[in-house]
């Protein structure tokens, strides 16, 4: 090969002349071999377009479930706050209270649980048709 | 540019890139795939519509990517002499770009192996993403036989890029 040196002197005008010069033989299997690149190229931008495609819709699920959490997580801070907070002189009836209040608090989560695996349903379906249109395509 | 805007175009200069790329560097398998990496960066420019002239911009790129070539060559033939000299710094950048052309060469290796039904099947699928009842009707080949066809094609692909 060149040496680096007689490389960085070639100007366009002797690469020009250097490529007219039809005395080199060219292999016969030089373009089928370009068409493979050329395939191959093809196929690894429709991957990355795929993959992208892939990433917004994660992307747009997982902010779905978080806003639904974070209301949920505000609606239950807002009962909290409207909820009685007398305290009781009579210890029995302040124990009654206090397994009352954490029964309802038990009720609410598991309300909440559902509402956020109900969401997160609602996601998977939306991303699984996704999935199924790009793959039909 | 789609792959024919960009076949048509580039094509027809192939044999010139590849005089150019043997007298640098003076070994047929080398200038084929210096010609080889040149199509991928070139495929890369999305438009040539606003260059003054693509051709000689093609062959700066391709004369930069055979002084790399030689560099490299010369780095090696150094470190397996002297292991105390330090390999060349890259940004991380240009490590992902040298790992998309090599996986698009392997690639293209890869296909090359494949019968002309398969690669037809492959771009019109996987490509073009026809569905299996268009491409039955194109090629007259059943719609189970091509489903079978592509699954055989993909582990082959994958076997030949050494991925389980």
């Amino acid at each position: 090969m060149k040496s680096i040196e007689e490389i960085e002197k070639m100007n366009l005008e002797e690469l020009e002349r250097i490529a007219d010069d039809t005395g080199v033989p060219v292999p016969e299997d030089l373009k089928a071999g370009l068409d493979g690149v050329i395939d191959s190229l093809e196929l690894v931008d429709r991957a990355v377009e795929r993959h992208e495609r892939r990433r917004i819709i994660y992307g747009i699920c997982t902010a779905a479930v978080c806003l639904q959490v974070f209301i949920l997580a505000g609606l239950m801070q807002i009962r909290g706050r409207n909820a009685p907070v007398d305290t009781f002189d009579d210890p029995e009836l302040a124990y009654a209270m206090v397994q009352e209040v954490l029964g309802q608090v038990g009720l609410n989560m598991r309300k909440g649980v559902a509402a956020v695996d109900r969401g997160r349903e609602m996601a998977d379906r939306s991303f699984e048709t996704m999935e199924e249109i790009i793959r039909k395509k | 540019m789609d792959r024919e805007e960009f076949r048509d175009f580039w094509m027809p200069h192939s044999e010139r890139f590849y005089r150019v790329a043997y007298h640098i560097l003076e070994n047929r398998e080398d200038a084929r795939d210096a010609v080889q990496d040149l199509f991928i960066r070139l495929w890369k420019i999305p438009s040539v519509a606003t260059m003054a002239n693509p051709a000689a911009y093609a062959m700066t790129i391709l004369r930069n990517l055979c002084l790399d070539r030689v560099r490299h060559a010369a780095v090696v033939r150094a470190e397996t002499m002297d292991e105390s000299l330090p390999l060349e710094d890259r940004s991380a950048a240009a490590d992902r770009a040298l790992e998309t052309e090599e996986t698009v060469r392997r690639l293209a290796s890869a296909m090359s192996g494949l019968s002309e039904k398969q690669r037809k099947l492959i771009k019109l699928r996987l490509v073009k993403g026809m569905a299996y009842s268009e491409i039955s009707q194109i090629t007259g080949i059943p719609e189970l036989s091509l489903r079978v066809m592509l699954s055989t094609t993909r582990k082959q692909l994958k076997n030949k890029l050494g991925r389980k």
